[in-house]
């Protein structure tokens, strides 16, 4: 037990705060869609790690690559081969910070508006990434809720001509995440 | 001359349509049904975890995209926006185990699994996602 609190204060980058604080998920959704004239893609992501310190409002996101998927064997196939190569960058993340930690009382069962200021790594290509969502507290659960375009481009992810046409300049991606406690 | 020509367009057009046709089954194939298919490990999903978490690189090499057969007891059960089904494969001893997303199509009747019941699935290994070893295209095996 105590070998995994360590593991999730180094997930968290911060010693100082005591696991009291930090809420977790492992089963959180990520749902990225495009709309192009030729068809629509989408893909689902339902085991997304992340931890939430409601103490100081660091959040931390680790997606799984090929744990997108898709409704067709072959587009699931080029996705990962091809566009996002997860054989050689397995894992996209996004570690930041709620800038508006005041505006959430998790005291109270209720829903907040929040600001997501942080960095945010795909394929390889690390960059700062701003966003808002909303948090929800419900009964000792947290669930956090975004959604926000992505440019495939601002990633190095190459969309090959042929194909370049099916597909809108960004993709449309869905966070929703039920946290629970990390103290059990 | 004239009917050696004639035969070598009807076989170029058929070999054009076969080459659609199978072009168009690819386009359109669905995800893999993962329990007509035989696993390439058979292993529990407590030592699966165990490797994953102590090196998770050598973990990758020997069952990363590969079709695992585990059994371990149902921690979890959880009913995803997408309608897709994770069971969470645990013993109670422990925080952390196995993520195993099965399908919306493959779901049925799996949702009234018992918590502590030890079950058998079959799913491929999409690797770690730094707290648990992810599954996808589970199966139950009967």
């Amino acid at each position: 037990m105590k070998k995994l609190i360590f593991i999730m204060l180094m997930i968290c980058g911060s010693l100082s705060s005591s696991a009291q604080s930090k809420y977790l998920t492992k089963t959180g959704f990520i749902g990225l869609y495009s709309h192009t004239t030729m068809e629509d893609i989408s893909a689902n992501n339902n085991q997304v790690a992340s931890i939430l310190d409601i103490a100081t409002g660091e959040i931390i996101f680790t997606v799984l690559m090929k744990s997108f998927k898709f409704d067709r064997a072959l587009m699931e196939e080029h996705f990962n081969e091809n566009y996002v190569e997860s054989d050689k960058f397995p894992k996209a993340s996004f570690k930041g910070k709620i800038t508006n930690l005041s505006n959430v009382d998790f005291k109270k069962d209720g829903k907040y508006n929040v600001d997501i200021d942080g960095d945010m790594t795909i394929h390889g290509v690390t960059k700062p990434f701003k966003t808002n969502g909303t948090i929800e507290v419900q009964n000792e659960k947290i669930i956090g809720k975004s959604k926000f375009l992505l440019n495939p481009h601002d990633y190095n992810i190459e969309i090959p001509n042929l194909v370049k046409s099916k597909f809108a300049d960004n993709f449309e991606i869905t966070v929703d995440m039920t946290y629970s406690s990390l103290k059990k | 001359m004239k009917s050696i020509f004639k035969l070598s367009i009807i076989i170029i057009s058929i070999i054009i349509v076969i080459g659609i046709i199978i072009g168009i089954y690819l386009y359109f194939k669905p995800q893999a049904d993962i329990s007509k298919k035989r696993a390439d490990v058979v292993l529990k999903a407590s030592e699966l975890y165990n490797e994953y978490s102590s090196n998770e690189n050598q973990a990758n090499t020997k069952y990363l995209n590969k079709i695992v057969e585990v059994s371990g007891p149902v921690a979890e059960l959880t009913n995803n926006p997408d309608s897709s089904l994770t069971i969470i494969l645990r013993d109670s001893s422990v925080d952390f185990g196995l993520n195993c997303n099965i399908l919306k199509n493959n779901t049925k009747g799996l949702n009234k699994l018992q918590k502590g019941v030890i079950i058998s699935i079959r799913g491929v290994c999409s690797g770690y996602n730094s707290i648990e070893v992810a599954l996808n295209n589970c199966a139950l095996v009967k």
